[in-house]
């Protein structure tokens, strides 16, 4: 029986520390899924049910409750580990691009990851007059957020495609 | 009070030629390294040769055919689950330790899955970004839009929780349900 105890207690320490020491680890995952939310034109619009694209799977019901687009497109998912002295830039379609940049997590005891997010969009301009493009990029938003660890926050707005770009935010440390 | 040695219980078995190989080995290696039982040992197998020494005591046919007699009549007076009890306990020394740690390791093996399977091993297991069961609690902290044609704002819905930040462009009506331009 005691030998019994204290093989549980040390398995049950060991597993409860390690993810206690990820959590330290300095670095969180990050996924982002892009999708296309678009409207019909108001002659096709009627009675038909909102399109949903079955790679969106979890976000579904989320799109569906919370905007009133006709059909929702699945374009990409990304995933990054990211340190929290450091920046990820995930590209996206249509020269737009995302920069999440983590700087805290578990402030004040709290379960929330704070970070900074950038919303660009690439816009060739020219420079100096020899007609040579250069990529600039406007900041669409800059939004400093404290995400529930293991949540979900939702961007969204800029015109693409016969669209709007929706972004499904997640972060876990 | 001294604690008794762990090998001790072996001993006698051990004097008899009762253990298995393994054992035995283990034994007379402790022996060797062990005051205490090297003299109990020596104990006991000055006993049996003490015993031995002596042969068995003359009795009867009948004292013998009585005793038998008596011998049995009190066995059967034994209840049988309690034989059985006896005899378990008996077997207890040798094989206990042995199945004891067995389920000690088996415990713990489920304690541990348990525990993996609740939190996730080191804290990014098997993750797929999904809303159902994580709580999407999110502060705005601070929100702006840098470039021209663009209004940012955000709000949170309680029922699916979500936070929205959003960027209502000149270009586009918005599709945001309920207040938004263009909501059904």
């Amino acid at each position: 029986m005691r030998t019994t105890v204290i093989v549980c207690s040390i398995a049950l320490l060991m597993t409860l520390a390690a993810p206690a020491s990820a959590a330290s680890s300095r670095e969180i995952v990050v996924e982002v899924t892009s999708i296309v939310a678009a409207k019909r034109p108001a002659s096709e619009r009627g009675e038909a049910p909102v399109e949903l694209d079955p790679r969106l799977g979890p976000f579904s019901k989320n799109l569906t409750s919370l905007f009133a687009y006709d059909s929702y497109t699945f374009l990409s998912k990304d995933r990054a580990v990211v340190q929290f002295s450091d920046a990820t830039v995930f590209g996206l379609p249509e020269h737009f691009s995302i920069e999440i940049a983590p700087q805290q997590l578990g402030r004040d005891g709290s379960d929330m990851i704070e970070m900074l997010v950038t919303l660009f969009r690439e816009v060739p301009r020219g420079k100096g007059g020899q007609g040579r493009a250069t990529p600039e990029r406007d900041v669409i938003l800059r939004t400093k957020i404290r995400l529930k660890n293991g949540g979900t926050v939702l961007l969204g707005g800029p015109p693409i495609r016969a669209g709007v770009l929706v972004l499904a935010l997640s972060a876990r440390g | 009070m001294r604690r008794p040695c762990r090998f001790e219980r072996y001993l006698t078995a051990f004097a008899d030629g009762e253990l298995p190989e393994r054992l035995k080995r283990k034994v007379e290696a402790h022996v060797e390294r062990c005051e205490a039982c090297a003299s109990e040992l020596d104990s006991i197998r000055a006993s049996d040769r003490i015993l031995k020494s002596h042969g068995a005591p003359a009795v009867s046919n009948d004292r013998w055919a009585q005793f038998r007699n008596e011998l049995k009549l009190g066995l059967d007076d034994v209840d049988r689950d309690s034989r059985r009890v006896a005899r378990v306990r008996e077997a207890r020394p040798v094989y206990a330790p042995v199945r004891r740690r067995a389920y000690a390791v088996a415990a713990a093996c489920v304690v541990a899955l348990f525990v993996i399977l609740s939190v996730g091993p080191l804290g990014i297991g098997p993750w797929h970004g999904e809303t159902a069961a994580a709580s999407n609690e999110c502060i705005v902290d601070s929100i702006e839009s840098l470039a021209a044609g663009y209004t940012p704002m955000f709000f949170s819905s309680q029922d699916p929780e979500m936070t929205v930040i959003w960027v209502f462009s000149e270009e586009v009506e918005g599709g945001i349900r309920g207040e938004g331009p263009g909501a059904k």
